[in-house]
């Protein structure tokens, strides 16, 4: 079986947000709409000596996904090809259940058509050889896109080449998200996302308080 | 404007972001034959660094953003990364993320360590080893803080494998004539007064102007000695003395006491004990030893120093500050040096590419007189500001006081080449009263903005960057940026200039001029390096096409093809450098190749080694050191550095570094208690982009940044609108009449009183205008601790959305332009005239959000692209 994801390296995230604007244009998404969102971490502790990092966060692959389990109509639904969590958007219709079962915010309503999207890890792209938006897009070459399940993909590659201790994922509340995030100690402190606070840009929407 | 008021009626201008050319207007003006050029960079933005830090390092400047340091992005395959970086007032990862935040972002992964001097814990200072949290404007204390700890711990001398560089590689063992006083700057007039060195013609008989050359007491000998260039035949017998005094016995008989200038450093940084500088600049003791150390751990390394101090009238004095540390110890041209010449020979039979059009007499001379020495010598404050002529600029506030004032002669057509003057010019309302006293003004860019609808009477739309072409080499790679289709009637902006010109060439109108008929003329310009103009677009592709490094590329449906292309290999580039070439006979090195590149190191000849060539125009021995004391500066302060001699200017170019506190802290300190930098973001570049959708609802307004402690202080609360005013907005600091001439006698007044000048201005001028904006100007808080103390960041703004139909355009410069609280008044860098962008005085209120701004996502629908047909236009026949 498949576990298709991101991971992304926060150790060298520069918080340069063009994962962000390429996702956008790559998927045509709406002004205040979001498939995925870049969040700052700190900055934590005592002046001068302070941590921060940058969160990009999006759809996590969850194994035993919360959106699919509630969504009525089957429009969240686990592919049986590449076993990905995606959405049908022409069965969608529109109760946002999905949005208040996922754990972590990143599903987005989309107004004008009046259902929910997310992330489709770039299916459009990854199904003809290339790298999704968001990865291409990578100033930091922070960003990776695989298999977990096999161990010479881009994502597996980068998990191997990291310290276990500093390999994360969001907090699992039995969702078994897939997506990995790495983050050594010398960078900062991981934060579970119930740690972190509204987000300090005072720009940025509280992604994970975000209402459904 | 010919007629009534001669040629130097002209004013051009670009900057700002957005053009693709940058030298088209001092090309334009050169063929013109008089006038002015100006951008609001240039003095406040990278000429400091660009200028000096090579007269001083012998090799570059070490702009990350701009010179690019190649040999920071070798592979770590290749070895010899660089193991301890400093990046001082620069962010690579959000000023070019996707270049130099890129580059960064490896050295880290690969294990280099990392010190980031800046006031902003931004994404560098959040992965360094070292953050110094530096107070705006202080930068110059904190140099001087770590001259001193490196020479009183002699770490000069224990840098890992170059124990003896700053003995046998700079000029610090070289003495300083005390004879010379130099004049020193208003805001400096208690430093240390060491000035030129000293020259050997002053000490030996056998020594003239044809052989002139510096001076060192050899410790061996026990004698003065004229400084000499190391080679193979004389290896090991150069012991100079570093520090102290020496007495030496002149040819006329008289006996003079000379410090070595190390010695000149020691007394100029004497004061700047750890503890002081950590008062000066808000950061810990602990913590700058901290860095100081770090970055004496290893010569392979260096400092790259940003744009923050290009933005404070002590540009030159950071510049030299930076390059000399460098110097003492040991980071030049070693693998993993920013400071370097990085690039091996290609074998492919191509060379790196250019297309950077070049003005006449940038790089060499024209056949053809375009412009005469007095054109050049009457550019608004070039006399007083001489680093200027690196780009062949001149001094924005002295063209201000020009305009306003008819002295010493008017500003009369104003070809301004690029986006928002409003949202870029230092104290922009100051300029609202100077619009009326041209005759015209016309623009060419990509999209109406402020300036447009405060200033401009003809607008020339010009294609954006990516509808230009321009061909570039980076690193091992030829590049070129292929036009796409243009999307509205747009033309590249050289056509506006050439048609302008074209309009003048034909002798039969009543426009005709010599000079405008002479540039279509290559035979008359006869210099390869300044092409002539072309009359039709497609002229001008294939010009770019034959500058791509390909001699089979003749056109650009050829280039087309055929680029991007690899002039070598990465093995020929990375694996052919040549590291530590001074110490070997003609090392030659670096790429090279590129039009415009600055011929950096010394010359060779088989009996001396490569070494750095530093020493000022009057030196003919050149003893081929690194020149840390700035002697070569303080000669252009006091020759010029164009093919004629220019009177001196009134304050000398000091040789060191000094500090001095920010004007705004000492007059206006009190009521306004913060001070104020700026820096990169991500989202947009210069005043660009304001009206980009996608990253306005990332970041729809200006963010001040404010610690908690002084959020707390005000009542601000993280995300509450605020208030911020400055001295200009207040009308406290107005800008005056600093009109200077073209005469030395009367363009300074020796005495400082006999005005009105720089340093005794005359009556304010622009009190109407900065009244404009005394409701100060607003932004969004942003509570954080990381920010220096008592010390604030705000973003540079403009609001395109007052542009749109029955809006108020004022307000679209006048509601959230950090620009207008900035200072253009007071004391000018004396090298460079840079005015005062970092470093001002604030204070903030509790405010609400300013009526009619867009702030929410879905306000930007508007500026969501929009299908439409090809128009047509751009000059593609003729």
């Amino acid at each position: 079986m498949s576990r298709y994801c991101l991971v992304v390296d926060l150790d060298r995230c520069i918080g340069c947000h063009a994962c962000e604007v390429a996702c956008k244009n790559e998927n045509g998404i709406a002004l205040g709409e979001y498939w995925n969102r870049v969040i700052q971490v700190g900055p934590h502790g005592t002046f001068p000596d302070l941590e921060q990092y940058w969160l990009p966060v999006q759809c996590q692959q969850c194994e035993d996904a919360p959106c699919v389990h509630v969504c009525p109509t089957g429009a969240s639904y686990r592919d049986p090809e590449t076993n990905m969590v995606l959405v049908a958007k022409e069965k969608c219709i529109g109760c946002k259940y999905c949005m208040m079962a996922c754990p972590y915010g990143v599903r987005s309503w989309n107004a004008a058509e009046r259902a929910v999207e997310k992330c489709t890890l770039c299916g459009q792209l990854t199904s003809v050889g290339e790298q999704p938006a968001c990865v291409a897009a990578c100033c930091s070459a922070c960003r990776f896109y695989g298999d977990l399940d096999d161990p010479s993909s881009d994502v597996s590659v980068a998990i191997a080449n990291a310290d276990a201790s500093a390999v994360h994922t969001l907090k699992d509340v039995g969702n078994a998200p897939t997506a990995r995030y790495i983050l050594s100690e010398k960078t900062a402190a991981w934060l579970d996302v119930d740690e972190i606070e509204a987000a300090s840009d005072s720009a940025d929407p509280a992604w994970f308080r975000k209402e459904a | 404007m010919r007629d009534k008021t001669g040629k130097h009626g002209l004013l051009c201008s670009t900057g700002g972001g957005g053009n693709p050319q940058f030298f088209s207007p001092p090309r334009f003006r050169n063929f013109w034959g008089a006038g002015n050029v100006f951008e609001p960079g240039c003095a406040q933005c990278y000429l400091p660094r660009n200028y000096t830090m090579p007269l001083i390092n012998g090799l570059s400047d070490t702009s990350i953003a701009d010179s690019g340091c190649p040999e920071l992005y070798k592979p770590a395959k290749y070895g010899g990364i660089a193991e301890v970086y400093v990046l001082w007032g620069t962010g690579p990862a959000w000023h070019s993320p996707s270049t130099s935040g890129r580059c960064v972002a490896e050295l880290r992964a690969n294990g280099c360590k990392t010190i980031v001097v800046d006031p902003r814990f931004n994404a560098d200072a959040a992965k360094a080893d070292v953050w110094l949290p530096i107070k705006p404007g202080t930068d110059m204390a904190m140099m001087l803080g770590w001259m001193k700890y490196i020479i009183d711990n002699e770490l000069y001398a224990k840098i890992p494998g170059y124990e003896n560089f700053c003995e046998q590689w700079t000029n610090l063992p070289f003495l300083v004539d005390p004879r010379d006083e130099v004049s020193l700057p208003p805001v400096a007039e208690d430093i240390t007064k060491d000035g030129q060195l000293l020259r050997a013609s002053a000490v030996f008989d056998d020594v003239t102007e044809e052989n002139e050359g510096y001076v060192y007491f050899d410790t061996e000998t026990g004698k003065v000695t004229k400084a000499f260039a190391l080679g193979p035949d004389n290896d090991g017998t150069y012991h100079p003395q570093l520090f102290g005094t020496v007495d030496v016995t002149l040819k006329d008989g008289t006996t003079i006491t000379c410090k070595t200038a190390f010695q000149a450093y020691k007394d100029r940084c004497a004061d700047f004990d750890l503890d002081t500088v950590a008062e000066i600049t808000g950061c810990q003791a602990d913590k700058i030893k901290e860095a100081i150390e770090l970055y004496c751990s290893s010569a392979h390394g260096g400092i790259s120093l940003g744009v923050a101090t290009d933005m404070y009238p002590g540009s030159a004095q950071a510049a030299i500050g930076a390059a000399a540390l460098d110097c003492m110890t040991a980071h030049l041209w070693h693998t993993g040096c920013p400071a370097n010449k990085v690039g091996g020979k290609g074998s492919s039979g191509l060379s790196s590419c250019e297309s950077t059009i070049f003005p006449s007499g940038f790089m060499g001379d024209t056949v053809y007189e375009f412009q005469t020495n007095d054109a050049v010598l009457e550019r608004l404050g070039y006399c007083e500001h001489k680093g200027l002529g690196g780009w062949m600029h001149s001094h924005i506030p002295t063209i201000l006081s020009a305009v306003l004032t008819g002295e010493p002669y008017q500003p009369k057509v104003w070809i301004e080449r690029s986006g928002n003057k409003m949202a870029a010019l230092g104290n922009a309302a100051s300029w609202v009263d100077a619009f009326p006293k041209f005759d015209l003004i016309v623009q060419g860019y990509m999209y109406p903005t402020s300036f447009t609808t405060e200033a401009v009477g003809i607008v020339f739309p010009v294609c954006e960057w990516l509808e230009s072409s321009f061909a570039q080499n980076r690193l091992n790679v030829n590049l070129l940026r292929q036009p796409v289709t243009n999307l509205f009637e747009a033309a590249d902006e050289i056509m506006m200039w050439g048609k302008i010109a074209e309009a003048m060439s034909d002798p039969s109108s009543d426009l005709y001029d010599p000079n405008m008929e002479a540039c279509f003329d290559e035979e008359k310009i006869g210099n390869p390096m300044v092409p002539p103009y072309w009359h039709t677009i497609n002229e001008y592709w294939d010009w770019v096409a034959k500058q791509c490094g390909n001699p089979e590329i003749t056109t650009m449906e050829q280039a087309r093809q055929i680029m991007p292309q690899e002039w070598a290999t990465d093995d020929e580039y990375w694996g052919g450098t040549t590291y530590d070439g001074y110490k070997m006979v003609n090392a030659g090195g670096g790429a090279g190749g590129a039009k415009g590149a600055i011929n950096a190191g010394g010359s060779s000849d088989d009996n001396t080694y490569t070494g750095f060539s530093t020493c000022a125009a009057d030196i003919k021995d050149d003893p081929k050191k690194c020149g840390p004391y700035a002697d070569t500066m303080l000669y252009i302060g006091r020759h010029g550095k164009e093919k004629f001699e220019m009177p001196p200017a009134l304050v000398d170019y000091n040789p060191m570094p000094y500090y001095f506190t920010p004007e705004d802290e000492t007059q206006y300190g009190d009521e306004y208690p913060l001070t104020l930098t700026e820096g990169r973001i991500p989202y947009f570049h210069h005043g660009t982009l304001r009206n980009n959708p996608y990253l306005r609802e990332l970041y729809p307004a200006p963010e001040i940044w404010i610690s908690p402690d002084y959020a707390e202080q005000y009542g601000i609360a993280d995300g509450d609108w605020v208030n911020v005013k400055s001295p200009r907005t207040d009308g406290k600091d107005v800008f005056r009449d600093i009109t200077t001439g073209v005469d030395a006698a009367t363009v300074m007044a020796a005495d400082k009183t006999s005005g009105p000048s720089e340093f005794a201005p005359g009556d304010e001028l622009t009190a109407n205008g900065q009244s404009v904006v005394s409701n100060g100007i607003y932004a969004v808080a942003r509570v954080t601790e990381g920010i220096a103390r008592d010390s604030v960041y705000l973003e540079r703004f403009w609001n395109p959305e007052f542009l749109e139909d029955g809006s108020d355009g004022r307000k679209s410069w006048t509601t959230e332009n950090m620009n207008v609280l900035t200072k253009n008044t007071g004391f000018y860098n004396p090298e460079f005239g840079t005015y005062t962008l970092r470093g001002i005085r604030v204070k903030v209120a509790k405010a609400e959000r300013p009526e009619g701004i867009w702030y929410e996502p879905t306000d930007f629908e508007p500026w969501m692209p929009q299908p439409s047909e090809f128009t047509g236009g751009a000059f593609y026949e003729s």
